[in-house]
């Protein structure tokens, strides 16, 4: 079951970072759409997707399955803006806190779940100190 | 100097060849003989058929064997790459389960054929990112 995440009265923008490629407002699992709208309005805090199941990632990527999404901005701000430190680290704490969560990297956090096992991925913190990668488990 | 990035740049090229034997001999030689469809971003597989080189001399003939490369899904998937023992010949028979999202824990299942000093086994084999078990049926 796919649905598009609900923008949230303008809380949850999509916004894509070339402007002439379409969207990346495009169904996704209902998993991940009730995921992000329930961090989103934990935090209070607005966010811009740039992608969703679009876009170029690893060949096993959860993005082709409707069950990833990028985010590149918080509060209207770049996530690798120094003045956008704190959000950004509240915003990937109340994420990482949500059971259904898969893959969640970013430039505080990086970790994997399965199922309730999680593994600490810092490695990977270097490609994702511009954007954050949340994927859910189903 | 034109002459001298010609030959810088054909270097380049020749200096592109791959050195690891294996690799070449995968590359080169393995027969894809089943996959997963990735229907769902559980587990997925891909079985490759490798026959030895040379020809069959008094009945004795190259051996086969089965590589079977297991993933998960995601941006970094852990991986795995199983070898089945050498045999006179190996078939992949069909996929008998293949996970689907919210199982407690994935596992592939399928079953094979093998050949070898004119006697067939078949074997039912479940595969994970942990282990891969053969039993013979």
């Amino acid at each position: 079951m796919k649905r598009n995440i609900s923008t949230l009265n303008g809380k949850i923008t999509f916004i894509n970072d070339e402007p002439q490629n379409p969207s990346p407002n495009l169904p996704v699992s209902e998993t991940l759409a009730a995921l992000i709208e329930g961090a989103v309005t934990q935090a209070n805090l607005s966010i811009n997707i740039n992608s969703t199941t679009g876009g170029d990632h690893s060949t096993k990527s959860f993005h082709y399955y409707g069950m990833a999404i990028d985010v590149n901005r918080i509060n209207n701000k770049k996530i690798n803006d120094p003045s956008n430190m704190h959000n950004v680290k509240s915003f990937q704490e109340i994420i990482s806190k949500q059971p259904d969560v898969a893959e969640y990297f970013g430039p505080f956090i990086n970790i994997r779940k399965k199922g309730i096992k999680t593994i600490q991925m810092h490695h990977v913190k270097i490609e994702h100190l511009n954007h954050l990668h949340i994927s859910s488990q189903s | 100097m034109r002459n001298i990035f010609i030959l810088l740049f054909l270097f380049l090229i020749a200096s592109c060849s791959e050195s690891n034997s294996e690799l070449v001999t995968f590359a080169n030689n393995f027969e894809l003989i089943a996959e997963t469809d990735d229907a769902q971003p559980t587990l997925s597989a891909r079985i490759f058929k490798l026959r030895e080189f040379g020809e069959c001399t008094n009945g004795n003939c190259p051996k086969e064997v089965l590589l079977i490369a297991v993933s998960e899904f995601g941006e970094y998937p852990e991986q795995k790459l199983y070898k089945t023992p050498l045999k006179e010949k190996w078939e992949f028979v069909e996929w008998n389960h293949i996970p689907v999202l919210g199982e407690p824990h994935y596992t592939l299942k399928f079953t094979l054929k093998s050949k070898s000093n004119n006697k067939e086994a078949v074997y039912s084999v479940n595969a994970d990112l942990e282990d891969i078990k053969y039993k013979e049926k």
